[in-house]
Formats: C-alpha cells, sequence, structure tokens
C-alpha cells in the first residue's frame, strides 16, 4: 500500500471496509453518500462517521463513504474535487475554509449531485446546514462554571480564556461567544482574556496553559473547546500543580470541555479534577440528522438551495457534574458511543 | 623573426612580474605574428601560466607593456580581454549543459559591442562558425549529450565566434583521446585558415612539433627564445633549450639506506595506471617524476588504499591497506595532492589538526587527554618550525609553507614508517620548501621510507635516491639519482620519447 | 606572502574564545535580551517559573535538536525526526494496546509495556539505518533522503491509526513514564533526560573523538578520509543517535498524553533545524555546538511565551517568530564576520 497520500490511505482503508459490508445491500436504488468529516483523530467523529454508515445503509439503503478532513483546510477542499470524480449523488460536507471549497461545491452542484453542509454553511451556496445546537450548551456551562466559582470564591474576580479556534466563526458563534455570554450572565463584572489558538494540538494546548497561567496565574474559567485539546489543557495545569477540585469545590480553576467522550468521564465525575463539565455531542443524533437531511433533499422534502442557508438544528447535551450523575453521563455515552 | 611582412597580432615588451621573494616572469618581449599556432613551452615553474594570466587580465603585470591587434593592452579581467579580442579556453568548461549548442553559442552575445546584432544575424553567424569548424556537431543538439571534447570544440567555437581573433587553450589535450586530439587539431587548423591566432600550451613535445607554426621558450621566468619551430632541430634541442644549462646541485648520497624492503607493489592497475611495480626499501627517498596526468597521484593514493586498484601491495610482508583507515593503521600516511581541499581541516586550529590519524595516541576510552594534544601540537610546532602565534589558529590563516607542515605534522603524529608524499612543495614558498627538503631527509635518515610524488624535477633530483619516471600510467624508467644523471634523457621520457635517437 | 607576517614576533596571546564559544555566548546574550525586553512588556514575564517554563515547554524539540545538530555538524540533514516522533508514539501504543478492544482502533498486540517500548525503539531505529542506508551507500543527498523518510515514517503511522489516534486500552503503567515527577516537584521525567542528554552531548561534542570526528567529517569529508577516519560508519552511527532520540521523544510523548496520534510532532524536524541554525550551527557543517543550539531553542520560546502572555492572535504571533529568528540570524552573521575581520 502506498504510504505517501495519506489522505488516499485513510480513505482507502474506510471504503474497503465499507465495501465488505455494504457490498451485498447495494444493490437498487442505494444512493452513494460522501460523509465529510473534518478530523477522523477525533473520537466523536469516528463514532459520528461509524453511525452515519450504519443508519444510512439501514434506513435508505444508502452507502456511505466517509472523507477525512485531518483538521486540514486544504485536505477538505480537495476532497469536495473528489466528490466529483467519485461519482456520488449526494454530500454532506464539512468544511472549514468555505470560500476555498465554494467553486468545488459549485461544481458539484451543477453536476447535479445534492450537497448539504454540517457545522458552517458554505459562503452563498445556500445549501441547507445541519448544526448541533452547540451555543446553548456553551451558554449554560459558561453560567454553571461561573456560578459554582463565585459560590467557592466570591472574593475572586473571574478570569477567563479560551482555547481553540480564534479565527473560526463557528466556533466563535457555537462556543466561544455564548460560553463568555453565560460566563457575563452569571457574574456581569467577570474579565474575559479571549481566545488563544490551539490549532496545533495538544502539545500546544499545554504550552499556551504553561506559560499563560505562569504570567497570569489569576485565571480561573477556561473553556477547552475540543476533548484532545483538555488533554494538553489539564497536563499543563498538573504541570503547575493546578488542576484540582478539593471536596467538589474548586481550588483555582474550572476547565470545561466539548466532545464529551469515554477518556473525560473519568475526569468530569472525578471529585479531584478541575474539569468538571463538557459539552455532550451526540454522534448518533448528528450522525442521523445529517443523513436524514441530506435525504430529504434528495427525496424534495427540502429546498436544495435558498437565497441564505437554511439551519437545522440537533440537540447537543450538556454533560455535567453539577446536574447528572456519572452512571446517566456513562449511559449516554454508551448509547452514543457503544455499540 | 623571419617573416617581418606578417602582422604582429599580439606582442609583449618588458613583461615582468614579481611575486614577494620570486621575479615569476622576467622581462619577457616577444610577439605573435597573424593566422599562426604559436606554441608556449617551458618546464613547470618557467612562468607560462603566469604569463598566460597576464594575458588573460587575471593578473596584473608588475612592469612592462602589452600590444593586442595594434592597441596598448592592459586588461584588468577575463572580459576586458575577451572584448579585446582574446579568449581562453580554461581546463574546466564553461558551457551550459541544459541548453543546445546554438544556445550556448549566442548566451550572452546579445550584449556584443557591436550592439547592432539582431538576432537573426546572429544566430547565423555562430551557426557558420560552427560549421567552419566542425560541421559534424549539430547546433540543435543539447550540450549535455556531446562528449567531452566536443563541448570543447564548442566553447572554442564560442570563442571564435565572439569575435576573438586569438585563443590561448592551455593544455587543452589533457582529457582527450587520440582521435579526439586528432579531431581538435583539425578544428585549431581551421581556426588558422580563418585568420585566428591560437596560443598552445602543451607538455606534449609530440603535439607541438606537429601543431605548432612558432614556438616560445621559457625558462625560470626568463624568455629564451622565439622562433618558427622548422627552425628547432627536434625534441632534443627543444629540451635543451626547456631546461638549459641548470646544474640540479643540492642531492648528495646519503649513504644509510637499508636492504629491508618496507613495500612492494606488483602489477597496479586502474584505469589510468599500467602494470606499475616497483619496491621501496627501508630508510629510502623515492621520487615519482611525470607530467600532469602521468598517473603519480594514482601511484601515491592505491598504496594508501584511496583508490581500488587491481594487483598486489605488501607492506613489511603483509598485504597492503585497502582503505585509508587500514593503511594507516599499518603504518602508511599520506600528505596528500590538494592541501586545502584533501589535507587540512581549514576552518579548525592547529591543535585540532595535529590527532586526527592518531587518536589512539591521545585518547583514553574515546576521551581526548587535552594536556596531551596540546603537548604534541606544541611539539610539532617546534620541530617543524610552524610560523604561528599559537596552536590555537586556525590553519586557513596560515601561509602555504606552514599549511603543508601541519598536514605533514598530522602524518608525522601517524608514526607511519612510510610517507607518501604528493606535490609536497606545490604553492610553498622558497624558504619553506628547504625546511620541509629537511624534514624529509631527516625522516629517511631516521630509517623511515619516503615516496616523493613530484611535477618539480629539481624537487625529485634535489631529494630522491631512486626516481622513477611516469609517462600516461605506467613507470616507463627507474634512475638511480647521483650527479651523473642525464637530465635531457629525464625530459624526453617524461614528455613521451620514445627512441633514445631523438636525443 | 603571509609567511613573513607569520614569522613576526607574535603578539601576546590572550586566551581567545574559539569562534563556537564565541556564538554559543552570543546568542545565549540574544536569549537574554529577548527575555528582558518581553519581561518589560508583558506582565509578570520576569519570574522564575516562567524560566523554566521555558525549557519544560520544549524538552522535545531540544533534544531532538540534539541528533540535528551533530548531523548538521557532520554536514547532513536529519528532517525525519517530526516523522519518527509520530511513528515510535504510535508503534508503542499500538504494541501495547490489548488484543481485545471494541474495533480496530482500540485493539493492538498487546505487549507488555517495556517490550512494546523496546519494539517501538528498534522501529524508530529502523528508519535511522533507512536514512543511513540511502544518504552514505547510495550517496543521495541526505535532504532528499530524510525527507522521505520523513513521510515514510508519518505514513506508518497514519496507515496504523487510520489517520487519527489510538488511544484506548492501554495499561496502566503506559502513562508512567511521560508523567513521571522527579525530586518532588513538577519537572518532570522526560525533562531531566532531555538535561541530562543535554550535557552528556555537550561532553561528547568537546571532549570525545565521537564529537571530534563529527567536526572533521563536517569540516573537510575528503580530508577526513583520506585521514583514516571511516565517514560512512560515523554517520550511519549519528543517523541511529537522532533517530534514537527522536524514537525516545515519540515514546515519552506518547506516554503523557496517553496515545498514539499520527499527527504528533508535525513540523517539529522544522522546529528542530531552526533552533540549530538560531543557534550557530552551520548549515553547511564542521561549525555549531549543542549549548549554541539550546539557547537558539530559548529564543523561540520566549517568544512564544511572551506572545501567548500577551493573548495575540496567531497572525500576529506568527509574525513575531520570524523577527525574531530574522534579528537573530543577522545578529550572529553580522558578529562573526566583524570578529572574522
Amino acid at each position: 500500500m502506498g504510504i505517501f497520500g495519506k489522505r488516499i490511505v485513510a480513505t482507502t482503508l474506510m471504503v474497503s471496509s465499507l465495501a465488505v459490508s455494504a457490498g451485498a445491500a447495494l444493490a437498487d436504488d442505494g444512493k452513494r453518500i460522501a460523509f465529510f468529516v473534518s478530523d477522523l483523530s477525533n473520537v466523536f467523529h469516528q463514532s459520528q462517521a461509524a453511525a452515519a454508515e450504519k443508519y444510512a445503509m439501514e434506513k435508505y439503503g444508502a452507502k456511505v463513504v466517509v472523507f477525512d478532513g485531518q483538521a486540514d483546510s486544504a485536505v477538505m477542499t480537495q476532497n469536495v474535487d473528489q466528490v466529483v470524480a467519485g461519482g456520488f449523488d449526494a454530500a454532506t460536507l464539512h468544511i472549514w475554509d468555505a470560500e476555498a471549497a465554494t467553486p468545488g461545491v459549485m461544481d458539484a452542484l451543477d453536476e447535479g449531485i445534492v450537497m448539504t453542509s454540517f457545522f458552517s454553511p458554505i459562503t452563498d451556496t445556500g445549501i441547507p446546514t445541519a448544526r448541533s445546537d452547540e451555543a446553548s450548551v456553551s451558554f449554560e456551562m459558561g453560567a454553571q462554571m461561573a456560578t459554582a466559582w463565585k459560590e467557592a470564591h466570591p472574593d475572586k474576580p473571574i478570569v477567563m480564556v479560551q482555547l481553540g479556534w480564534p479565527n473560526h466563526t463557528e466556533v466563535n458563534s457555537g462556543r466561544t461567544a455564548p460560553f463568555v455570554e453565560g460566563v457575563l450572565s452569571v457574574d456581569a463584572s467577570a474579565e474575559n482574556l479571549g481566545a488563544l489558538d490551539s490549532s496545533k494540538g495538544q502539545e500546544a494546548a499545554k504550552q499556551i496553559i504553561v506559560d499563560l497561567l505562569t504570567q497570569r496565574p489569576e485565571v480561573n474559567l477556561i473553556y477547552s473547546e475540543a476533548s484532545n485539546l483538555t488533554v494538553g489543557t489539564m497536563a499543563g495545569l498538573s504541570q503547575l500543580g493546578r488542576g484540582k477540585f478539593e471536596n467538589g469545590k474548586p481550588l483555582t480553576e474550572i476547565v470545561a470541555s466539548v466532545d464529551f467522550d469515554a477518556v473525560e468521564v473519568d475526569h468530569v465525575f472525578d471529585p479531584d479534577s478541575s474539569l468538571k463539565v463538557s459539552m455532550g455531542l451526540p454522534p448518533l443524533e448528528t450522525a442521523m440528522g445529517r443523513i436524514d437531511l441530506i435525504m430529504d433533499v434528495l427525496e424534495g422534502k427540502v429546498a436544495p438551495q435558498s437565497d441564505t442557508a437554511e439551519e437545522f438544528f440537533y440537540k447537543a447535551y450538556t454533560i455535567s457534574n453539577w446536574t447528572m450523575d456519572k452512571a446517566d453521563a456513562e449511559k449516554w455515552l454508551d448509547s452514543q458511543f457503544g455499540g | 623573426m623571419t617573416e617581418e611582412q606578417k602582422i604582429s597580432v599580439l606582442s609583449v615588451d618588458g613583461l615582468t612580474k614579481d611575486y614577494p621573494g620570486v621575479r615569476a616572469v622576467d622581462n619577457v618581449t616577444f610577439s605573435i605574428q597573424n593566422s599562426v599556432v604559436h606554441c608556449l613551452v617551458g618546464e613547470n615553474g618557467a612562468g607560462k601560466s603566469t604569463l598566460v594570466k597576464m594575458l588573460t587580465g587575471a593578473l596584473a603585470p608588475t612592469t612592462g607593456a602589452m600590444t593586442v591587434n595594434g592597441k596598448t593592452y592592459a586588461p584588468t579581467s577575463p572580459q576586458e580581454a575577451r572584448v579585446s579580442g582574446i579568449a581562453t579556453l580554461f581546463q574546466e568548461l564553461h558551457v551550459v549543459n541544459e541548453l543546445t549548442v546554438l544556445e550556448n553559442l549566442t548566451l550572452g552575445m546579445e550584449k556584443s559591442r557591436f550592439g547592432f546584432f539582431v538576432k537573426s544575424d546572429l544566430e547565423d553567424r555562430v551557426t557558420q562558425t560552427l560549421a567552419t569548424i566542425e560541421p559534424a556537431i549539430d547546433p540543435a543538439a543539447r550540450v549535455s549529450t556531446l562528449s567531452v571534447a566536443q563541448k570543447q570544440i564548442v566553447e572554442i567555437a564560442r570563442a571564435a565566434s565572439s569575435g576573438a581573433n586569438i585563443i590561448i587553450m592551455d593544455e587543452p589535450t589533457a582529457a582527450l583521446s587520440e582521435r579526439e586530439v586528432e579531431r581538435l587539431f583539425t578544428v585549431i587548423r581551421r581556426l588558422r585558415e580563418n585568420n585566428v591566432t591560437v596560443i598552445y600550451i602543451s607538455h606534449k613535445l609530440d603535439e607541438i612539433f606537429e601543431l605548432g607554426d612558432t614556438v616560445t621558450v621559457m625558462r625560470d621566468g626568463k624568455h629564451i627564445t622565439t622562433c618558427p619551430l622548422s627552425d628547432v632541430d627536434g625534441r632534443a634541442e627543444l629540451i635543451e633549450m626547456m631546461i638549459g644549462r641548470t646544474v640540479f646541485q643540492s642531492y648528495s648520497p646519503r649513504g644509510k639506506i637499508g636492504d629491508k624492503v618496507v613495500l612492494k607493489a606488483e602489477g597496479l592497475n586502474t584505469k589510468l595506471l599500467k602494470d606499475v611495480s616497483f619496491d621501496i626499501k627501508e630508510g629510502e627517498i623515492i621520487g615519482f617524476y611525470g607530467l600532469v596526468g602521468a598517473g603519480k597521484t594514482e601511484v601515491a593514493r592505491a598504496l594508501f588504499g584511496a583508490d581500488t586498484f587491481d594487483g598486489k601491495v605488501t607492506f613489511h610482508g603483509k598485504p597492503g591497506g585497502r582503505t585509508p583507515k587500514e593503511a594507516i593503521a599499518k603504518g602508511i600516511a599520506l600528505v596528500p595532492e590538494e592541501r586545502r581541499t584533501q589535507g587540512l581541516f581549514t576552518s579548525l586550529t592547529i591543535r585540532e589538526n595535529v590527532p586526527v590519524m592518531n587518536l589512539p595516541r591521545v585518547t583514553q576510552n574515546g576521551v581526548f587527554k587535552a594536556e596531551d594534544v596540546r603537548t604534541a601540537a606544541e611539539a610539532f610546532v617546534t620541530q617543524l618550525g610552524i610560523a604561528t602565534s599559537s596552536i590555537e589558529k586556525h590553519t586557513e590563516k596560515l601561509s602555504g609553507g606552514n599549511q603543508q607542515k601541519v598536514v605533514l605534522a598530522k602524518c608525522l603524529f601517524s608514526q607511519a614508517d612510510l610517507l607518501l608524499l604528493d606535490e609536497p612543495t606545490r604553492g610553498v614558498d622558497v624558504g619553506a620548501k628547504t625546511e620541509i627538503y629537511e624534514i624529509i631527509k631527516d625522516l629517511a635518515n631516521e630509517g623511515n621510507a619516503v615516496a616523493v610524488f613530484s611535477s618539480e624535477l629539481e624537487e625529485v633530483l634535489g631529494i630522491c635516491d631512486r626516481v622513477f619516471l611516469m609517462f600516461d600510467g605506467c613507470l616507463q624508467e627507474e634512475i638511480e639519482n647521483g650527479p651523473n644523471v642525464d637530465i635531457a634523457h629525464i625530459l624526453n621520457v617524461v614528455t613521451g620519447g620514445q627512441d633514445e635517437d631523438a636525443r | 606572502m603571509s609567511s613573513v607576517t607569520d614569522t613576526l614576533p607574535t603578539r601576546p596571546t590572550r586566551s581567545k574564545m574559539s569562534d563556537e564559544g564565541f556564538i554559543s555566548s552570543l546568542v545565549a546574550a540574544v536569549a537574554i535580551s529577548l527575555f528582558l525586553i518581553a519581561s518589560l512588556l508583558v506582565p509578570n514575564f520576569f519570574q522564575w517559573q516562567n524560566v523554566v517554563n521555558l525549557v519544560t515547554n520544549n524538552w522535545a524539540v531540544i533534544a531532538l535538536g540534539v541528533g540535528v545538530s551533530f548531523l548538521l555538524v557532520s554536514g547532513n540533514f536529519d528532517l525525519s525526526v517530526g516523522g519518527i516522533v509520530a511513528l515510535s508514539g504510535v508503534l508503542s501504543v499500538w504494541f501495547a494496546q490489548s488484543t481485545e478492544g471494541a474495533n480496530a482502533l482500540s485493539t493492538g498486540l498487546g505487549l507488555p509495556y517495556g517490550l512494546a517500548i523496546a519494539c517501538a525503539l528498534l522501529g524508530a531505529l529502523t528508519i535511522g539505518a533507512l536514512n543511513a542506508l540511502f544518504v552514505v551507500r547510495f550517496g543521495i543527498p541526505s535532504i532528499i533522503v530524510t525527507l522521505g523518510t520523513m513521510m515514510v515514517a508519518r505514513g506508518i503511522a497514519q496507515v496504523i491509526t487510520h489517520g487519527s489516534q489510538r488511544n484506548t486500552n492501554l495499561p496502566e503503567a503506559f502513562g508512567y513514564l511521560g508523567n513521571l515527577s522527579l525530586f518532588g516537584t513538577s519537572i518532570k521525567f522526560p525533562v531531566v533526560l532531555m538535561g541530562v542528554l543535554l550535557v552528556v552531548a555537550i561532553f561528547v561534542e568537546r571532549k570525545m573523538v565521537f564529537g571530534r570526528i563529527t567536526y572533521w567529517i563536517g569540516a573537510n569529508p575528503e580530508a577526513a578520509t583520506l585521514s583514516g577516519i571511516d565517514r560512512a560508519r560515523h554517520i550511519t552511527k549519528l543517523y541511529l543517535f537522532s533517530a534514537g532520540i527522536a524514537g525516545v521523544v515519540g515514546i515519552l510523548l506518547a506516554s503523557e498524553y496517553k496515545s498514539g496520534f499520527s499527527n504528533r510532532g508535525l513540523l517539529m524536524e522544522f522546529d528542530a533545524l531552526v533552533i540549530a541554525l538560531l543557534g550557530g550551527v552551520a548549515i553547511a557543517g564542521g561549525f555549531g555546538s549543542v549549548i549554541g543550539m539550546f539557547f537558539g531553542a530559548i529564543i523561540l520560546a520566549v517568544v512564544t511565551s511572551a506572545a501567548t502572555g500577551l493573548v495575540l492572535s496567531p497572525d500576529w504571533q506568527f509574525i513575531l517568530k520570524a523577527v525574531a529568528v530574522f534579528l537573530a540570524i543577522v545578529t550572529q552573521t553580522w558578529a562573526l564576520a566583524r570578529r572574522n575581520k
């Protein structure tokens, strides 16, 4: 197997595994759907992809092929061209650089391929967009954390920071901004340092936490906007001797994460860890929602294009130490990621 | 000057070039006529290359004047020389492999001093020039597909079509096969027919007699004669003029040579060497003398294991080393031909250069004994008289002679009992030369064997007990050094002279 | 010519620092100045913990820089180290993951941890051996060879992780080494290991035959061979050394984050190259020092840390880094030229 084209390798693997499981059912009018994910290294996307394959086959007899964007805008854009070349009936996109992908999307639409987007609309193409309702969860997490902090340390002013993708519109509108609003809704005097670029991954997140908290030890609410960043965030905190709760009370800070997963469950419900809340993005419902939306378009129930992109929201969950117990969280995980 | 009616295209008058302590070219006056092949001969160090460098603008004369095509000529760069009509065919070729022959010929010539050439005229002109001197080369061919000889001809054509009427060729046949040499000669003759004067420099006297019209002989920087070759009575007279009545005074038999054979070489063959066999005895200094390209360096490198070869080398009764590392371990050390690129670590200090060939001597468990390294370096600085302010001096800042002494120090530090010295005094000033000879003799007197590979006859006859004459990869002859050595005979042998009657 | 000046009575010799010592001091001075400037501009920057962070945040790239610097001094590039970091990390995870996982990515070979990391290290050394083979045996320029093996190493890591990561079904021991704190402080084992490596490397470079041979080869490869140095053998050792370091770094990072991530160490080979060049290692070989490389890393770390403290946007961080690198290199070139005039 060629080992130089990493994208091809990943895609080929997915395709070949699918070919085995879905080959037989691909009889009659089975549609071929390209299912984009931004980064298959993320457990959420892994589960989402697996669920989509299964759900599409069971409900619609459609074959899903997963396209891994590898957390790289260029790869995602190239993948759009692959859709046209690969003779797909439809594609549900997950693209970071919508501008760059627009010409490819327009070409695909011209070819009669049905396009929908996930997470962010694609510029002014007007294709329908499926989104998790992240904003309300982010807001709720911010509010819960601010409340908990004020309860424990009424005399220490809130100073918050976010780690993620400062230049990314949807991350901002779904995570960064509503989180800040949530905190401010509890304590209007809270100080916000802003969002720091952690797009390089967990090592970058760790470096930022170590450097920032050495120079700004007063930071006490941290929103780590992806679960793999949270690994780095917690490692950084631990290096500084922070990251701890005592008897359910915060000592130095409270951390929120996104993409609640099997690794995070132990932290969130650990009475001694400062990671206390995480956004539960349901891969199952997201996958179903994305597949349903694209099938709706294929079947004419939703317009393929409109002046401003129609947005379809799916539920996201707030998995919180304060509002949920561990058993429930594990049950949730099991239903979403297990099986 | 027999044909005064012919126009002189180049004349030099009282040309002199001084280096500190050396007069390389001494009051040289001669002139060259139009449309001849004019040969320039002389021994190594006779001043030919310095003269050529002044002609091409690479060096400025200390005093004297030059006239080219009737105008006073004082070039400050090869470009200026070219504009005045003198082009040089360098040993290393300046063609662009990726371009076609035609593109190479026109390259940079849009800026011709005539200025009004439109491109198509230019192309026609150079194509014609090429066709005149060598019709077999296709102007559309890519230069990378040509042989070395053909590339050389492309350069000649380029020089000719750029308006040069004097082309200097320095040993142009060094890298050519016999057939290619013939073709080159044809080209040179066509150039002559087309009013181009060729200044031809070669050690190969046969070529000179075959090709030349006139000859200038130089010796020790002085002009000996300029005359038509038809006036020269064969090789013997030419050699006589080249060497004069120089007496190589310095050799005195040391009488300490042992009988024990240290190294025996049997049937060495490489690409260049043909069946070379000899032996070296304890306490002996032997010399390998020949012109550039005769195979001296190849012998040295084979003995040192630096090149692969067929044949057998026995050193102290055991097989010799097949790599430099093995050779050094067995007790052979080489002072290579190119001191700066092969012998020295110029960016490092004297102290860092000295120990490299015998690390176990100054280390313990892989760690340097700093004091021992320093002591060794200091000792060599004193023993060899290396002129330096400190052992911490970077060797690139030393003079040639002192650099060479550092290379010698490296070899001596290895405690070898056979030293191979390839051109040990090239580019070394006279004072250091004498000192290096003394070091070599001392080494031999201590019972070491030394082999000197040199293209300077004076050097070889000055210190060696036995001399092997080399020509074209073969050991032609072995001679015992002594007061009655026949220098004319030696020169005849190393320039490819076969029959004894030529004397 | 110059023999005349050489024989002049020598000036009283003052003990003159070597060029390497000079450059290392210069780089250190630049690093310290930058730290002081940042202390003026960034609140709370001037504190001991921040100095510690500069080192602890960069242990991985400094460790890689050691192998890369030695190779650069010998006149060779090693761009494969980032790929090897990913590969050895992924291998260590894959070998250690238990055999009964729910899916392909959570199923490994179930080797005991010690054996798993030994095998992962072997994988890293294999890449180093490949580098040596192609550079030494086939004479292909090292920049091309190691660019190729960089992709091979990362490619294998991506195949094993299906282009993503493996982070489940790991034995308890897996996270131990990467998170082990020593001396009752927050200083982690990998950082201490890097410190030891640095000290050993400086000793080897200054005092040992192995180090000096590296310089001889870099200063003049042909003269080195003719002086009896087995160049092929030494360069092979250097590539194995560098790959070994990268392998250990990969294993420790995998242990720290308890995951084998195919994109880990992305662009680290270039960071390692940049800090070596910043530290005064000559790209043409024959010159440079590990100490200089270390302070080169500190220069970059100061800039990154200050940018983080100021919560600068990614674009400005990038520009700031570029300016610092540029200034450091210009200062160096200028100072060396002046000194040798």
